[in-house]
């Protein structure tokens, strides 16, 4: 069943979604929400959408276009969902509102709207009022006005014939989006120090690390702008402290300045950019997947990077480990481009799935020395056996050397002799990453045979899992994780004897499309791509892929 | 192991102009290490671009030279995460109070323990010589020839209103106070600027060592209140010391030691935390 609650920012819907999602998780009922949400922080609309499985365990599907019950404000809030409820009926609302049956209306004051919209979807998802009120209570810390919960209930039960659907034996369940995944992989694999600079949608991560590392001797430090932020990881990391940077496109612009500086240091440095519908502030509260070119190409050139996406919620607690491990495995900066409808999507996921996803990823520091050992001789970017050299951190004795972003010597001192170290030291710095030691480049999905093979990253993951779902005689799917460099081999063993390669993206120029436009056999595959700031719902993916097997528009040629 | 100061060397010979006041600053740095008894290995020394951000490399412990304006925010990366480490910055005016002066407020307010030294000769001396943010109001170089409009920046007043905890001058015209004025900086828990007074010789014609040796003035004691570090400033545009010393609390720091596995109990708790 999939149920909508749309009120206007700051009635408190997000609330209500947070408590139904308790109820939801504590009863061991399969479900995925998303928040649809506006600029502003007063007056505009903002939606909390839930699909709920009858079922349990498993992760959820994608985005649905059908809505069972829809439980609306006002008139703008009622049109967004008429077109979308199955059925009139699912369509209730203030007594105000136009076009929502009588029988489905309410006298309703704007501050209780949030619960009595809790009630009627929890009425309908048959949970039960005790379980309801007991989180709303714990919730609000006991201080709250329930009435308008009791009404919603009521409201609904009224023409409910279902009872309360017994919880089954409820299985221990998390609820995760891409930001808490993100957050407790990062944790898992060792990191204690985190820097940020609030910006939607990766502000969540500077929270929830500024609440949860000090629980475990670490440190969280809200700075000044996110030119600050980088090079304080990238000290941290010089140190020998694992951290990452996360932010979204404005904030990846400032950072750029610090990726330069810790590919030439050859210091280990993760970046994750929670991409946002850009250029410039462009659509803060939506989503994109624009900055892929900026993160292959950002900073003047040439040093190293590796660019990775997960591929789903789960993915990004395996994902930020990898990262952490490349970065110290190629000591270069690796980036992670996530998205908005990826970082803040929630789905209930089984504990066990998380915990395994967590468990995978041994932390890999490489060849990083670590006190109290102690070095003799050291020359700190000297790599004599064609690897990558040992890294000293502070404490280490014998172990200094200087570590500048001035073009330097093996010692690291600057003004060397150009033309010795440039064919030798910056070739060496340039190539570490032609063999990059990922074993997850990409994961393919469906069947070898299908002749339409859907190519995508992030957010995408789910929507061609579905698209694969619903037509598998039609569609196959590459989700990519590994972007720079393009994992060329394992991408043409994914693509090979499909009719048509279609790469689909949330932006409007086809930037995955192009990257890959040049490993993709017959140089060229369609797109399909969107760029209103809206995520896809399956009916609407479907639509879309159709609509590009009809057209030759969107051809991209290599 | 008994240190003497060339464990504070690194064989690389520097390459300021002779006569230069980095000279100094390095030796200082050194010297105030060896008497503080800090092993080199557990010493970061930061610096920025600039003539003076060479200093890096002429260090025996471990070197960063960072980017343009950014050696306080590796700096305090360094600190956050190593408090069994001493972290001492070091860059120019140009650096510090220009392009890198938004930091500056920050990493004073922020109050993460680390010492950062400010070599001040009133221009920027690595790209030949262009006014800097301490040049004076009316100073003449090739990119003020008609004299510099702006007001200079206050260093010192700009730290003391963001709420520094440690705020010395010195002059590298004087290494035996610059060194005790270090090794108390050094010794500081919390953030401590100390601007010095370093001159260029060759591209800053008015502020030379002649002109600080007259204007200088020695202060004994910190200042005991605000008005009187103002009081201070206005009477004596040069003063040398520890002019204001404050104990308001540093900044946490990450508890050292390897990062332990996180219980999964304490995973799923913070979970419910973040729907709230
Ligand atoms: C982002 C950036 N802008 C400009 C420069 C060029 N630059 C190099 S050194 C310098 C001035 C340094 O002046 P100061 O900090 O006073 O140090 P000094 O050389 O006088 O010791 C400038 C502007 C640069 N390296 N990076
Ligand atoms: S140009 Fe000035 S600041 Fe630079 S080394 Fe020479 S004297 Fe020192």
């Amino acid at each position: 069943m999939v149920i909508a609650i749309c009120g206007y920012t700051g009635q408190g819907v997000e609330t209500a979604g947070a408590i139904l999602s308790e109820v939801l998780r504590a009863n061991g009922r399969r479900f995925r929400t998303w928040r649809d949400f506006s600029t502003i922080i007063r007056g505009g609309l903002t939606s909390f959408e839930a699909y709920v499985d009858e079922d349990t365990g498993g992760e959820a599907p994608a985005r649905l276009h059908a809505v069972d019950v829809a439980v609306v404000w006002d008139r703008q809030a009622a049109e967004r969902y008429r077109d979308r409820v199955r059925h009139v009926t699912g369509l209730y609302g203030a007594a105000t509102v136009d076009g929502v049956p009588n029988a489905n209306r309410d006298v309703l004051d704007p501050v209780g709207f949030n619960l009595w919209a809790l009630g009627v979807v929890a009425c309908k998802l048959g949970l039960s009022p005790e379980d309801v009120q007991a989180a709303a209570m714990a919730h609000f810390h006991q201080r709250v006005n329930l009435e308008p919960l009791h009404r919603g209930y009521a409201k609904a039960a009224g023409s409910t014939s279902s009872g309360p659907v017994q919880a089954s034996d409820a299985p221990d369940t998390a609820i995760l989006s891409g930001n808490d995944a993100l957050c407790l992989g990062a944790i898992h694999g060792g990191v204690r120090i985190y820097c940020g600079y609030p910006i939607t949608p990766a502000s969540e991560i500077l929270e929830y690390m500024a609440a949860w590392l000090p629980e475990v001797g670490g440190r969280a430090y809200q700075v000044e702008d996110e030119i600050a932020a980088i090079h304080m990881a990238i000290g941290a990391s010089y140190a020998g402290m694992r951290t990452f940077v996360a932010t979204s496109g404005p904030g990846i612009d400032l950072m750029t300045e610090g990726l330069g500086y810790a590919a030439t240091i050859e210091v280990p440095l993760v970046v994750v950019d929670n991409q946002r519908g850009g250029p410039s502030t462009g659509m803060p509260t939506k989503t994109e997947q624009s900055d892929l070119r900026h993160l292959l190409y950002a900073g003047h050139w040439e040093f190293p990077r590796i660019v990775l996406a997960p591929t789903g919620v789960v993915d990004c607690l395996a994902v930020i480990q990898e990262a952490l491990n490349l970065a110290d495995l190629h000591q270069c900066p690796v980036l992670v481009a996530l998205d908005l409808d990826l970082a803040l999507r929630r789905i209930s996921v089984p504990w066990e799935t998380v915990n395994d996803a967590l468990m995978r990823v041994p932390a890999l520091r490489g060849r990083t020395v670590l006190p109290p050992a102690s070095v003799h001789g050291y020359r700190r970017f000297a790599a004599e056996d064609g690897g990558l050299p040992w890294r000293t951190v502070p404490g280490v004795r014998g172990g200094g050397y200087v570590a500048s972003g001035d073009e330097h010597d093996e010692r690291g001192w600057m003004e060397p002799d150009f033309q010795s170290v440039r064919p030798t030291l910056h070739r060496r710095r340039l190539e570490k990453v032609h063999c990059v030691r990922y074993d997850r480049p990409l994961t393919p999905v469906g069947s070898p045979e299908a002749p339409v093979c859907l190519v995508g990253t992030g957010a995408m993951g789910e929507l061609i899992h579905a698209a694969v779902a619903a037509h598998p005689d039609l569609y196959r799917g590459v989700l990519l994780r590994q972007l720079w460099p393009v994992p060329a081999d394992g991408l043409l063993a994914a693509v090979a004897g499909a009719r048509e390669v279609v790469v689909c993206e949330y932006n409007a120029t086809g930037q995955l499309a192009h990257l890959l436009a040049t490993t993709v056999p017959d140089g060229g595959c369609r797109t399909v791509r969107r760029y209103d700031g809206e995520h896809y719902t399956v009916e609407a993916f479907l639509a879309a892929l159709e609509a590009a097997g009809e057209t030759l528009h969107g051809r991209v040629r290599g | 192991m008994t240190l003497d100061l060339k464990a504070y060397e690194n064989g690389n010979r520097p390459t300021w102009c002779p006569g230069c006041g980095d000279y100094a600053v390095l030796k200082v740095i050194q010297r105030a290490l060896l008497e503080l008894g800090i092993a080199p290995e557990d010493v970061v020394l930061v610096s920025g671009i600039g003539c003076s951000g060479k200093i890096s490399h002429y260090f025996g412990g471990y070197g960063v030279h960072t980017t343009h304006g950014r050696v306080l925010p590796v700096a305090q990366g360094i600190a956050a995460a190593r408090p069994d480490i001493a972290v001492i910055a070091a860059g120019g005016d140009g650096d510090g109070y220009g392009i890198g002066v938004g930091h500056l407020v920050h990493a004073v307010r922020r109050n993460l323990p680390l010492t950062y030294v400010v070599m001040d000769n009133g221009v920027y001396g690595n790209t030949k010589g262009q006014t800097s943010p301490t040049s004076p109001t009316g100073y003449r170089s090739s990119t003020s020839p008609h004299g510099n409009a702006d007001e200079p920046v206050h260093p010192l007043r700009l730290a003391w209103s963001a709420g520094a905890t440690f705020i010395g001058q010195g002059f590298s015209g004087d290494i035996r106070h610059l060194v005790e004025l270090l090794k108390q900086a050094v010794s500081h828990p919390g953030f401590a600027l100390v601007n010095v007074f370093s001159p260029c010789v060759v591209f800053n014609k008015t502020h030379d060592y002649a002109f600080y040796r007259r204007s200088v003035f020695y202060q004994e004691t910190p200042a005991r209140s605000s008005a009187e570090l103002i009081q201070l400033l206005e009477t004596h545009p040069f003063p040398l010391g520890v002019l204001w010393r404050t104990d308001r609390p540093a900044a946490a720091r990450l508890e050292t030691g390897p990062a332990d596995a996180v219980p999964s109990d304490c995973m799923r708790r913070w979970l419910r935390g973040t729907l709230g």
